[in-house]
């Protein structure tokens, strides 16, 4: 495995340039399986009400709902529940459910989307599907950083810098 | 779970750490909507709504 140079952490489109625009064009997408699209079906057609009170009911059982809320909130990305709740289906990991918070941020620049909607979700960041296993697991290692003697990780996605071009606040 | 706050929780490395039964959460969310029966609530509100 290649690992990117310490000082990209210091940059501010670090995450927009090495990780989520080769992500966005060369990334390989899915259709969703049966049970996800159950659930989706279920998400667009629940009230508001009810995907609330759902959604508080895992986020007190499951902390990484939790933290991906704390991460959305960090970079400013504002997502609907429902969406949250679908997007989570697809991640079997931290890792996995980080790199599609900064990857809806990308999006979410790029179409000038302030608040995303379950709809807008599925009709304009992620038509086709989300993105293949292989795929997250590839991009996941392209952003491996080599933090050398310097404290943080060697994860680009944890570098409060190298996400600041996506910042919406 | 831990009961540790979520503000404690700064990297990825951290979180796999910290909450290594809680990780999984795609599939901790397939089993939570298949035990609450939420599909067949959802089919029997359709109907009921026709």
């Amino acid at each position: 495995m290649t690992y990117l140079d310490y000082e990209v952490t210091q940059l501010p489109d670090s995450v927009e340039m090495i990780f989520c625009k080769p992500l966005d064009e060369n990334g390989v997408r899915k259709g969703l399986d049966e049970q996800q699209m159950k659930i989706l079906i279920t998400l667009l057609q629940l009230s508001q009400d009810k995907i609330a009170e759902m959604y508080a009911d895992i986020k007190s059982k499951h902390w990484l709902l939790a933290i991906f809320e704390s991460r959305l909130d960090h970079i400013g990305c504002k997502i609907d529940k429902a969406s949250r709740l679908l997007l989570s289906l697809s991640c079997s990991t931290p890792g996995t459910l980080v790199m599609y918070t900064y990857y809806i941020a990308y999006k979410m620049k790029q179409g000038g989307i302030d608040e995303l909607s379950l709809d807008r979700l599925c009709e304009d960041i992620f038509p086709v599907g989300f993105f293949s296993e292989k795929s997250l697991q590839e991009y996941w290692d392209k952003q491996k950083v080599n933090p050398g003697k310097n404290p943080g990780g060697d994860n680009l996605l944890d570098y409060s810098k190298a996400s600041e071009s996506l910042l919406t606040k | 779970m831990s009961d540790n706050k979520i503000d404690e929780i700064r990297t990825i490395e951290e979180m796999v750490i910290k909450y290594p039964n809680d990780l999984d959460l795609g599939k901790k969310l397939r089993e939570y909507f298949v035990a609450k029966g939420i599909f067949k609530k959802t089919i029997a509100e359709v109907k009921e709504n026709k």
